[in-house]
């Protein structure tokens, strides 16, 4: 006998879903298991390196120090600090560093930051380095070697959160571990539609044929992927390349910070909307939907059976009111009562399937990219709220989408 | 040109063992509530012959069943056994047919259990509070009797089997006894609440149960 419950099909369409992604990503992974491996370094590109930086004072010398320690003869790479008008020091800080030029501009986006810095790019490839990440030694010699390919217009590295501390970024560095896995096998299908801020490696060609970083645009990483894709080129990923950058370390900045991703993934999603479809491949077909239906189901999930939760919880407030709040003595009777196989069914025994998927998936994604860090705690933490910050943050951008209101950095 | 060929048959294959895993999550869990279920209904055959036994000393005791001792036990495992039913009904839903089904032998066996337990109050002198509970899992018969039961089995807990012996009975169950009891105590709406042969056809709250039993003081 199957015991199926019929106001249980969202839930079940739910955890199917996510099966589904899972088990795909993971023929994707066994299928390229051999191409794991960053391809051997041919040529020697010439690379500038371009730090757009408003405000970051704070982090800036140590992103330049890491840039000036990366593994690759020094001759051959050209730093760029574009100061985008700030208030604090960070030009001078800039300055100080040898061999680094410093542009200093009147405030204007960091868009158009990075578009300045082009200006004075010579070099074969341009990379951009947000001013609060950090690179590890061999990233650049990971990444270079995709290059090789004349059709690869950009390398993404594997971006993680640097020394997460408290709540808040503990459940972004696993979040940011989850992504690690996934760009490497976005990339496996040609399927790559972000080039993140913390060194993202492109062909400068790239940009002289097509044009610069799109200054209006809120997620010009985001837009300048999809427009190499829309051009038919590729965007590879090095799940080698370490990079660390900076979280939000507080909910406000948080949701800041997603409101405007978001944002950019909508506006941008639907200005290049023809690159969904079979003629776009995988990129077409499977990732860029997967990331909308993603999006919409756990919107409805989080709304019927949040709503469902809260009126369960709300019954129990009431019920506890009505044997004279003696909550100790509630407390008492469920500890001596309890029992594991009382909350045993199809819908738990789903869901602990799914966690299982889950956890692989997280397991392989430190694996691979040789993960050191200390996680147990974070997981637990993000296993817990990491729906629900999804969800208010989706519905946030979508409320500032409807009510028009303006989305700050 | 970047190569942008795409493997149906991966999509296919994907597809087949997502719902392998998803389909044979569905039959471990299905599977695991059987066992949950067999395992409730052992417990009640258990309890048959318990009772059973519990009768034949009774009638072999006849002047004396005063010596019978061990009421409370029973009446301890009776609730452990209403308790798998409760959490069984949770994970299924109260309104199922199947669930009350599962119920029936249970309700017979709280028959049988209060008639003993009312001769032996009766004869010897028990200072032990009876309580019957009739209601509905149906929230278009009753809105109120799942709080009416919460705080009946708040009170089980509290007082214990030695002083207090809760008996509940589904106002929808097919048995010939459970409707004779209810033409006996007139139930025409639920919750309906008997405590010590006395009637009360409304919600009570704790306080006024406490009241009735004379136990305000004692549970502080």
């Amino acid at each position: 006998m199957i015991f199926f419950e019929s106001n249980l099909i969202l839930y079940y369409f739910g955890i199917f879903f996510t099966l589904y992604i899972g088990v795909f990503y993971l023929i994707t992974l066994f299928e390229n298991r051999e191409k794991i491996r960053d391809p051997k370094v041919g040529k020697l590109y010439t690379l500038s390196i371009i730090v757009p930086a408003f405000n970051e004072a704070k982090t800036i010398g140590k992103t330049l120090v890491s840039l000036k320690n990366l593994n690759y003869p020094q001759d051959k790479i050209k730093i760029i600090v574009v100061d985008d008008g700030s208030t604090d020091n960070t030009y001078e800080i800039a300055s100080r560093f040898s061999g680094v030029k410093v542009i200093k501009k009147e405030n204007g986006g960091k868009a158009s930051a990075i578009n300045i810095g082009l200006k004075e790019v010579g070099t074969e490839l341009v990379a951009v380095m947000d001013a609060d990440s950090f690179v590890t030694e061999h990233a650049l010699w990971s990444m270079v070697g995709y290059f090789r390919n004349k059709r690869t217009m950009a390398v993404t590295p594997a971006l993680k959160v640097y020394s997460p501390k408290g709540f808040w970024q503990g459940v972004q560095y696993v979040e940011y571990l989850f992504s690690v896995f996934f760009r490497k096998m976005f990339s496996f299908l040609n399927g790559v539609y972000v080039t993140p801020g913390p060194f993202s490696v492109y062909r400068k060609e790239f940009f002289d044929k097509y044009g610069d970083f799109q200054e209006n645009n809120m997620s010009e990483d985001l837009e300048v992927a999809l427009r190499i894709q829309s051009h038919d080129y590729k965007i590879e990923n090095s799940i080698n390349a370490e990079v660390f950058t900076v979280a939000p370390n507080n909910f406000k900045a948080l949701l800041k910070q997603r409101v405007r991703w978001y944002s950019g993934v909508l506006n941008n999603l639907y200005a290049y909307r023809h690159l969904f479809g079979s003629r776009r491949g995988y990129l077409g077909i499977f990732v860029l939907p997967v990331t909308l239906v993603s999006i919409v189901l756990v919107l409805a999930l989080l709304g019927y059976y949040g709503a469902t939760l809260f009126i369960s919880l709300l019954k129990n407030l009431y019920q506890i009111r009505l044997v004279s709040f003696d909550v100790m003595g509630i407390a008492q009777d469920y500890l001596a009562n309890f029992s594991v196989l009382k909350y045993i069914s199809p819908t738990l025994v789903l869901f602990v399937l799914t966690i299982s998927f889950t956890v692989t998936i997280f397991i392989l994604s430190r694996i691979y990219s040789q993960d050191k860090g200390k996680v147990f705690g974070s997981f637990l933490m993000y296993a817990l709220v990491y729906g629900p910050i999804f969800g208010v943050m989706w519905i946030t951008t979508i409320a500032h989408k409807i009510l028009n209101l303006k989305i700050k950095w | 040109m970047v190569s942008r060929r795409i493997n149906y048959v991966k999509f296919v294959f994907a597809f087949l063992i997502a719902g392998a895993i998803f389909f044979g999550g569905l039959f471990l869990g299905s599977q695991l509530t059987s066992l949950q279920i067999h395992n409730i209904t052992s417990i009640q055959e258990d309890l048959k012959t318990s009772l059973a036994s519990l009768e034949l000393r009774h009638d072999l005791l006849k002047q004396n069943i005063c010596g019978i001792s061990d009421f409370g036990l029973f009446g301890a495992e009776l609730g452990d056994l209403g308790r798998q039913l409760a959490d069984v009904e949770k994970g299924f839903g109260k309104n199922k047919e199947n669930i009350l089904k599962l119920k029936e032998p249970y309700f017979l066996l709280e028959i049988r259990h209060f008639l003993l337990l009312q001769e032996a109050k009766n004869k010897c002198g028990n200072d032990i509070d009876l309580v019957l509970y009739f209601y509905s899992n149906d929230p278009k018969q009753c809105e109120q009797c799942d709080d009416q039961g919460y705080i009946l089995s708040y009170l089980q807990d509290k007082i214990g089997y030695e002083k207090i012996k809760i008996y509940s009975f589904d106002i929808r169950s097919q048995s010939p006894s459970v409707q004779t009891l209810m033409d006996l105590y007139n139930v025409e709406r639920v919750p309906l609440v008997v405590i010590n042969d006395n009637v009360y056809n409304q919600f009570l709250t704790l306080e006024e149960i406490q009241e009735i039993l004379g136990v305000a003081d004692t549970l502080g």
